[in-house]
């Protein structure tokens, strides 16, 4: 343990096999790691040592642009016996056809390096080390996101390299005050992460505290957004995500615009975008590409959706058991004879038929796409129409269901319409124990809940909670203003100077 | 990151929110699931000595029963009585929360004090809804309840929709119980539907009137037809006026009447006429003939039309103001919006001044089409 | 948690909300102490009395920053009387409170769950409103706001449905008018007004106090326009006869909604959900303000606890209170008393603020 410990002290010797014996010791049973000795210069007398990392690096690149040219171009006869910093300065100014190069002094950099897929080249006699830009593992083309398919809208999204996720975003935003900040997290893992911004747009308030948060994340590996997404969250025990997070670059774009923050992680084809409030999670990029009335219409179709997704299931129950009287007559006996073979509560009804929406949706989530889908068909045939014929449930309780699951499609955050599903189940509780009232009583709740909730010290729910003071940023909720009145810069993210707000 | 006593508060703030959470959530009282209740549908109320006779009328909600509804007749005090003791008698719990129609038979319609006893407990109750349509039965409320009509089992459905389309039509005044209330708090009369068996069928043409929480009698059709006219003109119609013109017969259709009203009240007396303009069109002549054509023969049909109408009109008022003298054309909740002060003077003696009040009716015709042939 | 600052606007929100929950519990007492139709007169009186009223009293906030009148009279009036002035205003919030609550369990339990203690009903609410109480006036200020935005306002739309059955000649007759009766019940009116109690703490919360002046003027203009908005809804609906003998008259009012196309029958529970997120709005805001008075006449740091000491009082008040129905007929004094001292306190503060400043000047 102690050489890993004492690494970060240990500079880089100006004798060759010193720093190889370290290095061999820190990578002790990692085969994968290439320790390659060679003489170069004109002489064929310069002792230089490379040490990189098998499949991360494009190895070509190293051993045509560097290697190559410091075989061929160095003339050492005279520089034999010069001291390191001269031998480096020279080999610095050779015509190396690297693009990204540097300087390394400690042992603990060339690691860290070396493991982010960097060739570090060491030279005999030198105490400096350097590092030649060689990342060339095998990447994943740019793809449709999965998650987030528009009819009209771009269709490359992000993959699991930072660097060109941070491309795919610059081709949009081509401003020199597009800020790109690089972070690291995790001790073990050392992920990437950037943070991108917009200088003279972003809430100064709100990026320090991202900023903050970041450095303040201890944690020994971070595999993927979301661990950064929990760690920098305002309310971790909240149902509702606090960071918004998104595969298209033009969302991404979209965010910076406003003025919001971008965090981009290696290895996780996500960025996350904060502040977020309950209204950006009810906006999806297509709005803004589909014709003004047609948006218009399809978010009003969404904020419909929501109070079905929430409460459709927990407004059955509460009918069917303690307000009979608000069905039209007609419909109240259809119900009641429909219920009359079935055994079952209409709350156990429901729960049960939630309960196994949630598990059709998790098993076409785990089987492969071709076969997925017919699965979710066939055991919604089943379960839903043989169950009735059964007389296990009723038909009303399968549309209810079904009317819901389809509801909870229409928002377009994953994350957001998991988080109503999770409380559905909670409402369902409540209505079975006291109807409407406990559906009421819930939705007190979870006013209160929303209204404490905040994301990087924005209010969750703005701007409805000052809707008077950020009337314009209210034109772009429940509809879509055309893109001539559109306001990017929303006035919740312009309050940092204004107290108490 | 926590200290131990935070800790121990956060367990603390969790453990009595379970505890109240459970005892809270032990109940679901008002729990009782939608095919675990009767509905009724209709309630049919009869005087008999001791109490009164509550018939209901509950349709049945098992699929693939062949009776469409079960009827119950108990001797109850009320209609709590009459719940209470019906939920001994059913595995269901009653619920009258899907009420219909209220039929009110002609002995309790008579007795005022049970009437006032009935009404109010219509009205203090939460469950039973004020927009519950009510009727007289011409005879016993027991009789209409348990007409099989083979058109519609259920007679409360049958019932509500009839009253629902004559109010719509402007056939009736008075479809609810609520209106009624409202009529009988504001002026002291109200026209009630009346109910009677036809047949196979159940039929609502006459009106009952109703002064003081007590039926004093019912006025035919076309006495009905004329009270409608006065109170509701923009929507009232009068569907068909027969004469005989030159040995012809004639019928009219009388829509759009347009009618203004003037009060005058000096002292006691008291003196209202009403204008009213009728445009009519011609519902069916005889083929063969062209005298409609002819402007002066139009003049004679419209003479003998108002002629016609005026002495329906005439006998209706005779019947409000001398045989019943119940108010029903609402001339006292004029005089007490617009001439408040000369009501107040006579509010206490109002009774008499209606009756020998001057009420006129001045009516002029207009012969606005004759149909799609000349 | 120590600063907290809500915007003019939410404070409007707020201040329009509490008073309409009073304003609904009190028209029945408007509706039958007027023979005739004219209770709006009481209305329009009973605003502008107020209206006038808030003129002094906002300036001797404005030039007081940040301090609620309790405050500035702990200032400027001797220990003994701001400490009676601080326990009547504790006495009067938590009174309101709870008959808020119980009014409005009672329309629970009568029109949704008839077998369901009503104990259990209050308290459900109360811990609800509580654990909003204890967030802070600006989670309260938000509440506000959203509940204005999804239940106040559908709430009034949803009942001006109910003009469908209306009667609109029902508003007559204006004159002879009984002036007696008018004059009567302006105490009420003004008690109905209760948004001008809360103002008094509420103002000191605001971020920009120099808007204050404008947002009382709006609250008093607003919150008339929709009392006599409702009371004329309940009098073209049901006639003046009828609406003497209702208890609650926007339940009854809610029966009778009928939006074409609408597929629910008893539109009284559609209307009751939206009134239960109203009411606890009102509750929680109320609450806040009697922990806010509790710790300007004890003098703490920090309010937040009171609410504590809050949910068993207001418990036990709440169930052994009787209906507000049965309390019309001894209410009259109370509300004359309470009424008056609601206007005279800050007034008089008002009075001795500026004499105290002449003497100085002198």
């Amino acid at each position: 343990m102690s050489i890993y410990e004492d690494l970060d002290s240990i500079k880089v010797d100006a004798d060759l096999k010193k720093n190889e014996t370290v290095l061999k010791e820190v990578f002790r049973d990692a085969n994968d790691i290439v320790f390659r000795n060679m003489k170069v210069g004109q002489n064929k007398k310069l002792k230089i040592l490379l040490f990189y990392v098998d499949g991360m690096t494009t190895k070509d690149s190293i051993s045509e642009y560097a290697v190559q040219t410091l075989m061929e171009s160095i003339n050492l006869e005279n520089l034999e016996k010069s001291n390191g910093i001269e031998l480096e300065n020279k080999v610095l100014q050779t015509n190396i056809a690297i693009t990204e190069l540097g300087v390394l002094q400690t042992l603990q950099e060339c690691v860290d390096k070396a493991l982010s897929g960097e060739t570090i080249l060491f030279i005999d006699t030198c105490s400096k080390v350097i590092w030649l830009s060689s990342r060339g593992w095998q990447l994943r083309g740019i793809q449709e996101p999965a998650a987030e398919t528009l009819i009209r809208g771009a269709r490359d999204g992000f993959i699991e390299t930072m660097k060109i996720n941070i491309t795919l975003i610059r081709r949009r935003i081509r401003d020199p005050k597009l800020k790109v900040k690089y972070m690291q997290a995790g001790t073990r893992s050392k992920t990437d992460l950037a943070l991108m911004y917009i200088e003279d747009i972003v809430n100064k308030t709100v990026l320090e505290e991202v900023e903050k948060r970041i450095k303040n994340i201890d944690i020994e590996a971070v595999l993927e957004s979301s661990y950064i997404e929990e760690l920098i969250e305002d309310d971790v025990y909240s149902p509702f995500p606090q960071v918004e997070n998104t595969e298209r670059p033009d969302a991404a774009a979209s965010a910076l615009l406003e003025g919001r923050v971008v965090i981009a992680v290696d290895n996780t084809p996500t960025v996350l975008m904060a502040p977020a409030t309950f209204v950006s999670f009810m906006q999806s990029s297509e709005d803004y590409y589909e014709r003004w009335m047609l948006a218009c219409l399809i978010r009003m179709i969404r904020y419909i959706a929501l109070p079905i997704v929430m409460l459709l299931p927990a407004i059955y129950v509460a009918v069917a058991q303690f307000h009979p009287n608000m069905l039209p007559t007609q419909l109240a006996l259809y119900v009641a004879a429909s219920r009359a073979n079935v055994p079952f509560p209409p709350y156990f009804e429901a729960l049960l038929m939630e309960l196994v929406m949630e598990l059709v949706r998790e098993a076409s989530l785990r089987i492969t796409t071709p076969v997925g889908s017919t699965i979710g068909l066939v055991s919604g045939l089943v379960i839903g129409s043989a169950s009735v014929e059964a007389g296990l449930i009723t038909p009303i309780a399968v549309i209810i269901v079904a009317l819901t699951a389809l509801a909870s499609f229409a928002i377009p955050s994953y994350n957001f319409s998991t988080s109503l599903r999770m409380i559905r189940f909670g409402f369902i509780i409540l209505s079975s124990f006291f109807g409407l009232f406990g559906i009421s009583i819930g939705l007190c709740i979870l006013i209160i809940h929303l209204c404490t909730l905040k994301s990087f010290g924005v209010p969750y729910l703005t701007p409805m909670t000052h809707f008077i003071e950020r009337r314009s940023d209210l034109k772009d909720t429940i509809i879509r203003p055309k893109i001539k009145t559109l306001v990017r810069k929303p006035k919740y993210l312009q309050v940092e100077k204004e107290k108490g707000k | 990151m926590f200290t131990d006593i935070e800790v121990q508060m956060k367990n603390i703030k969790t453990i009595i929110i379970i505890i109240i959470t459970s005892i809270l959530l032990t109940g679901c009282w008002d729990s009782v699931e939608i095919n675990k209740r009767e509905y009724i549908f209709a309630v049919g109320i009869d005087k008999n000595d001791k109490a009164l006779t509550f018939t209901s009328e509950i349709p049945k909600i098992n699929e693939g029963s062949e009776e469409q509804r079960l009827v119950y007749t108990k001797d109850s005090e009320n209609f709590s009585d009459f719940y209470a003791t019906s939920y001994l008698h059913s595995e269901k719990a009653i619920s009258d929360r899907l009420m219909q129609v209220i039929v009110l038979g002609e002995d309790v319609a008579r007795d005022s004090e049970t009437v006032k006893r009935i009404f109010d407990e219509i009205q203090r109750s939460p469950q039973m809804n004020r927009r519950v349509k009510i009727c007289i039965a011409k005879g016993k409320a027991q009789d209409i309840i348990n007409t099989e009509i083979p058109s519609n089992p259920i007679v409360g459905r049958f019932l509500s929709e009839m009253l629902i389309k004559l109010k719509r039509e402007n056939y009736q005044d008075v479809y609810t119980f609520d209106e009624a209330i409202l009529n009988l708090g504001k002026t002291g009369n109200t026209m009630i539907p009346v109910v009677e068996i036809n047949e196979k069928s159940l039929k609502v043409e006459r009106a009952g009137v109703f002064k003081e929480y007590e039926l004093k009698g019912f006025l035919e059709p076309d006495e009905v037809a004329a009270v409608m006219v006065v109170l509701n003109p923009n929507k009232a119609k009068i569907r068909n006026v027969n004469i005989m013109v030159e040995g012809t017969n004639v019928s009219l259709g009388v829509v759009d009447i347009i009618m203004t009203t003037d009060m005058y009240l000096g002292g006691d007396k008291l003196t209202v006429d009403y204008y009213a303009t009728l445009n009519s069109y011609i519902d069916s002549f005889i083929i063969g003939s062209n005298k409609l054509e002819d402007q002066s023969y139009l003049n004679k049909i419209k003479e003998e039309a108002i002629k016609s109408i005026f002495a329906v009109s005439e006998s209706t008022l005779y019947k409000l103001q001398h045989v019943y003298k119940t108010d029903l054309l609402k001339i006292k909740e004029g005089l007490f919006k617009y001439h408040k002060q000369d009501y107040e003077k006579i509010s206490d003696k109002y009774d008499e001044v209606f009756e020998a009040a001057d009420i006129n009716i001045h009516l002029d015709m207009v012969i606005k089409s004759t149909g799609l042939v000349k | 948690m120590f600063e907290q600052k809500i915007t003019p606007y939410q404070n409007l929100s707020i201040l329009i909300l509490v008073s309409f929950a009073f304003q609904s519990i009190l028209m029945p007492l408007l509706l039958s102490e007027i023979d005739g139709p004219v209770g709006w007169m009481t209305i329009i009186i009973a605003a502008v009395v107020l209206y006038f009223a808030l003129k002094p009293i906002n300036k001797m906030m404005l030039k007081y920053k940040d301090n609620s009148v309790l405050s500035i009279i702990n200032k400027i009036f001797p220990k003994f009387l701001s400490k009676l002035t601080g326990i009547y205003y504790i006495v009067m919030f938590l009174t309101a409170n709870s008959i808020l609550m119980k009014d409005f369990a009672e329309q629970i339990k009568l029109m949704m769950l008839f077998r369901t203690p009503l104990g259990t009903i209050i308290i459900l609410i109360l811990l609800t409103a509580s654990y909003a109480t204890k967030k802070g006036i600006k989670t309260i200020a938000n509440i506000a706001s959203i509940a204005v935005l999804i239940a106040f306002i559908p709430y009034l739309l949803i009942i001006i449905f109910s003009t469908y059955y209306a009667d609109y000649s029902n508003v007559f007759p204006i004159y002879p008018f009984d002036v007696t009766g008018v004059v009567r019940s302006v105490p009420g009116s003004i008690l109905g007004f209760f948004g001008f109690s809360i103002l008094l703490f509420s103002n000191s919360k605001v971020t920009v106090q120099e808007n204050n002046r404008l947002i009382s003027r709006k609250f008093i203009i607003i919150s008339s326009i929709l009392y006599i908005a409702c009371y004329l809804l309940i009098i073209v609906k049901f006639g003046i006869k009828e609406s003497v003998h209702l208890v609650w008259p926007f339940i009854s009012v809610m029966k009778y909604v009928n939006i074409p196309g609408f597929f629910f029958e008893s539109t009284e529970i559609v209307g009751l959900c939206f009134q239960i997120i109203v009411t606890f709005s009102c509750i929680c805001i109320i609450a806040y303000f009697t922990n806010m008075a509790m710790q300007e006449t004890f003098n703490t740091r920090e309010n937040g606890y009171f609410v504590f000491i809050q949910i068993p009082i207001l418990y036990i008040m709440a169930v052994v209170l009787p209906g507000m129905y049965m309390m019309f007929p001894y209410i009259q004094w109370p509300i004359i008393v309470l009424s008056s001292l609601n206007l005279l306190i800050p007034l008089i503060a008002t009075l001795v603020d500026a004499k105290s400043k002449k003497a100085k000047s002198n």
